[in-house]
């Protein structure tokens, strides 16, 4: 009797042993695959607004200053941009990519199972991102918005832009491009209320070799607001504001 | 001689018009960043709109001359971030504005600050 108990006592010891030691390998492995699933790292859905000021006229300006081909110098140089740069981007026309990333407004994020959706407070534009595995096409037909791709590269979004037409600038400074600009946006959260932006500025016809920067956004409380730019607000605030501020004045 | 006025007409019309064609929206190049006036003033209208919201004020010189002041500040979605509503300003209130001036010397001005007649103050942007 007294050696079944004993035996009995081992077995039990034995069996909580083992069972600690599972309970010891389980618990990490849950963790690790939480760390991993989907809907943790590939969430970048929300309201997001960039760092920096003025629309981040130097952000691009500056390491592109040294990159320009001479007709884009020359291009550059011609339309005063240096001394004021607000003079010939006027007009209501889409920003395009990548000058819609330097907006000192808000996107918002959307997420579906085949696109990311991009949603931008300025001139209440969109962007689709196709999550689906497909190509750019060939023979792209140049536009405002491009065509936009994009996949996961562990937890960075990686958005690939080509397609452009070349009525729009690569920033708010006024660098031009050609049709071969190729864009690259990776996107990722790195807390749950910042997300970073390392944008790569690719054109072989205007610029000598690529160029990178980065830049932070922080999660905001807010809804989009209607930021639209139509020609009658234009006209009316260059009646009001622009022309009175601008004509030759005596008092 | 009379071609020649129409001629100097055309030519001053189209100036006028490149001038505020080239002011743009984003216009801060028109205003002088280093000078500040402080003006106080009745409102006479407050506008709620893009690409920027207006803020028209009469103000009395020291003659009792009343001059119209046109500012421009931030657009709405802008505003409301800084703690604005469209009811912010309303016809007559009396209100202090601290702006800088257009450089051409007309009474055309950006806002800084808005000091309302209760003392609370409203910056144009987030802080």
């Amino acid at each position: 009797m007294r050696h079944y108990f004993r035996v009995l006592m081992v077995v039990s010891a034995a069996m909580l042993a083992f069972s600690c030691v599972t309970l010891a390998q389980t618990a990490p492995s849950a963790g690790a695959a939480k760390s991993q699933a989907p809907e943790s790292t590939h969430d970048l859905s929300g309201v997001w607004l960039g760092d920096g000021t003025g629309n981040n006229r130097a952000l691009l300006s500056q390491p592109a200053a040294t990159l320009m081909q001479p007709w884009v110098k020359a291009k550059f140089n011609a339309q005063g941009v240096t001394s004021d740069p607000d003079l010939f981007l006027e007009s209501c026309d889409p920003l395009g990519v990548p000058r819609v990333l330097l907006t000192n407004t808000p996107v918002k994020i959307v997420q579906t199972s085949g696109e990311v959706v991009f949603l931008y407070e300025r001139n209440h534009d969109f962007r689709e991102v196709y999550m689906d595995g497909r190509e750019h096409p060939k023979n792209l037909d140049p536009s405002w918005w491009g065509h936009s791709i994009g996949r996961w590269d562990g937890s960075v979004l990686v958005v690939d832009t080509v397609g452009s037409n070349e009525k729009t600038w690569v920033d708010w400074s006024g660098l031009p491009h050609t049709e071969a600009l190729h864009t690259v946006e990776r996107y990722q959260r790195i807390d749950p209320e910042t997300m970073r932006l390392d944008l790569t500025v690719d054109d072989p016809k205007a610029y000598t070799q690529p160029f990178t920067v980065k830049r932070m956004f922080k999660l905001k409380p807010w809804d989009i607001g209607e930021d639209i730019c139509t020609q009658s607000a234009e006209q009316h605030f260059r009646q009001e504001i622009a022309a009175p501020a601008t004509a030759p004045f005596r008092k | 001689m009379r071609v020649k006025r129409l001629t100097w007409f055309i030519l001053m019309m189209g100036l006028l018009t490149v001038s505020a064609q080239t002011f743009a929206h984003h216009g801060a190049q028109a205003y002088d960043q280093q000078t500040k006036v402080t003006l106080k003033g009745t409102v006479t209208s407050f506008e709620w709109t893009n690409p920027h919201s207006e803020i028209h004020l009469d103000v009395s010189d020291d003659k009792g001359n009343v001059v119209q002041w046109n500012f421009e500040t931030q657009p709405p979605n802008v505003l409301v971030h800084a703690g604005w509503t469209k009811d912010s300003l309303k016809t007559g209130d009396q209100v202090t504005i601290i702006g800088n001036p257009a450089k051409n010397g007309a009474p055309v001005g950006i806002v800084q600050k808005v000091i309302l007649a209760n003392g609370q103050e409203l910056m144009p942007n987030p802080r």
